[in-house]
């Protein structure tokens, strides 16, 4: 019996577990899991516990040199079912460049997925998450990211659907000169909850990372930003940045945003920032002096919000595709 | 057809501060007015009022166009009637790509769809005039532009709106030798008997360019002197001082 965390938790603080089934159990129970890949970062959190003991075989994806420069798709489409425990695992082999695209959808009752990717030394990696799960789905995901010296992470993580979600991303840059830029966009309706909890180690020296995260809350819906960077003792010469972005279209969302740092070494460059404000004035004057009327040009605000995360996302149809999830319609309205 | 843009005794206030106390004037299509003033004598106060912004709260007078009061109107509603406001300083608005802000304005200015073959070789077109690069309308809305860019842009969308009253608001500040003639020939090329201009500057430098048929200058939120294009020359010489003592 895994006991459910408590609000008391600092990192569930937000999100209490009460009241909705967070630890259903799926219909058909594995014989024997296989507990030996549970990322060590992730034990004695409740929802990798379940993992664990609920997840059927882990899938393993290696992405070798063949798969060079290629789009690999890691994501999974579910039906209308019960509770899903699913554990992927993709290993990246040194100096390989590859896109990841993982995509959720469907609209199972519970979602627990751990993720793993590994990134092999000077290997290029742009991870492409679009989580559009039904609106009745309660999501719980895990994601280990590892990244050896030399190699370099683009995440993209986009995330619209699901009921309660509490998404946990670990990223740690182990070898040096290692990069990670991680754009963030989220956006919440009706009554949706949203956890991002995020933690960037630079367990090595000069690495690098990046994370802006952008969140736009409607009606009572509600979002966290639980992002920490940690920088150990050891790691010098290191370089982190970490911004959270918030827009609030009403009264009755809530965003909660807590950047954290904490640095053990005085030889390193870190910067963190948050803001919470509604629509700009300035900006719809600017768009209605040009005959936009307000509720258009709202609009335009509200979506193009988000749009500096999907604007980098190279591929052309995969940003159309992710843009269509986020704000409703698959073009910018623009010149292509 | 004649129409007119006629401000009426106008007395503005922001966030509790008077500063317009009492603005009378006409322009007619055909003509160009330059309003002229030191720094803080009420020029951008003005310009945003005749464009409704909502922070600049009319205390008493008038905004009449064609006679009929539009004091009450909002931003869009003004830029529907044919009003265009060049800013002094354009906003920057990131994630919003200038295609789409271009396009979407066109459409709610004109009240119907441009096809969006028409509509891209209307853009081209004026690009290539205003020496603007193409992928300008790509990138986010006078975001990280540089002050000529801003500028540039928005003479582009003055040529792209077609306004019957232009109000430009220090459109020469930021912009070097080579843009400012650039621009002023572009804004001296849309000058007819169907627009009516007024053009707000410090300097004389954009006179050179766009010959005022009236110039008025604006001091203490009054205009106190008005007069011909040689007023403009005569500001150059003198500066602002004897003005402000005559009216002292």
């Amino acid at each position: 019996m895994i006991a459910a965390p408590s609000v008391k938790d600092e990192n569930y603080r937000f999100t209490s577990l009460r009241s909705i089934n967070w630890n259903e159990a799926p219909e058909t129970i594995p014989v024997s899991a296989n507990s030996d890949v549970l990322p060590l970062v992730f034990r004695n959190d409740a929802f990798a516990d379940l993992n664990r003991g609920y997840a059927p075989d882990t899938k393993r994806i290696l992405v070798t040199g063949k798969q060079s420069g290629t789009k690999v798709s890691i994501g999974h489409h579910f039906e209308s079912c019960g509770a899903i425990y699913s554990r992927v695992i993709v290993e990246v082999a040194p100096n390989v460049n590859v896109t990841l695209v993982e995509e959720l959808l469907g609209s199972p009752r519970l979602l627990n997925q751990v993720l793993e990717i590994r990134l092999g030394e000077g290997s290029v990696v742009e991870w492409v998450h679009l989580q559009n799960l039904s609106r009745s789905t309660l999501g719980f995901l895990r994601t280990l990211v590892t990244l050896e010296a030399g190699s370099e992470l683009k995440g993209i993580i986009s995330s619209v659907g699901g009921s309660k979600n509490q998404s946990r991303v670990e990223v740690c840059l182990k070898g040096e000169r290692a990069q990670a830029t991680l754009m963030s966009a989220t956006r919440g309706i009706i009554d949706q909850h949203f956890d991002h909890w995020t933690t960037i180690t630079h367990d090595a020296g000069k690495t690098t990372s990046s994370f802006k995260h952008w969140t736009v809350m409607g009606d009572q819906a509600r979002a966290i930003f639980n992002g920490k960077v940690v920088i150990p003792a050891h790691a010098l010469g290191c370089d982190a940045y970490q911004k959270n972005t918030n827009l609030l279209l009403s009264k009755q969302a809530v965003i909660d945003s807590i950047p954290k740092l904490e640095i053990a070494t005085d030889e390193v460059k870190c910067a963190h920032g948050s803001s919470i404000s509604p629509v700009s004035d300035d900006h719809l004057y600017y768009l209605e002096s040009r005959g936009i009327d307000r509720a258009m040009a709202e609009g335009m605000l509200v979506d193009g919000f988000t749009e500096p995360v999907l604007m980098q996302i190279s591929d052309d149809v995969l940003r159309s595709q992710i843009r269509l999830a986020l704000v409703g319609h698959a073009s910018d309205g623009g010149w292509e | 057809m004649k129409s007119t843009l006629e401000i009426k005794d106008l007395v503005v206030s922001v966030e509790g501060k008077t500063v317009l106390h009492g603005i009378t004037l006409k322009v007619n299509t055909g003509e160009v007015h330059a309003i002229m003033g030191r720094n803080g004598s009420g020029k951008t106060t003005l310009s945003h009022t005749l464009m409704g912004h909502p922070k600049y709260k009319v205390i008493s007078g008038q905004i009449l166009l064609n006679g009929v009061d539009i004091t009450g109107l909002s931003p869009d509603e003004r830029a529907k009637k044919r009003i265009f406001l060049a800013f002094q300083y354009p906003t920057a608005v990131p994630g919003v790509s200038v295609a789409n802000f271009l396009r979407t304005s066109v459409r709610s200015v004109r009240g119907d769809e441009v096809p969006a073959k028409e509509f891209r070789a209307l853009v081209k077109k004026e690009l290539a005039a205003l020496k603007i690069p193409e992928n300008f309308m790509t990138r986010s809305l006078n975001d990280g532009f540089s002050g000529g860019e801003k500028k540039r842009l928005e003479t582009l969308q003055m040529k792209l709106l077609q306004p019957i009253f232009a109000v430009l608001d220090e459109t020469d500040s930021g912009l070097d030798i080579d843009a400012l003639k650039n621009v002023s020939e572009t804004i001296e090329s849309m000058r007819s008997t169907e627009r009516g201009i007024l053009l707000i500057t410090h300097y004389q430098r954009m006179l050179n360019y766009i010959k005022p048929d009236h110039v008025h200058v604006l001091l203490g939120g009054r205009i106190v002197k008005s007069g011909g294009a040689n007023l403009a020359l005569e500001l150059e010489s003198r500066g602002y001082d004897w003005i402000h003592e005559a009216n002292t």
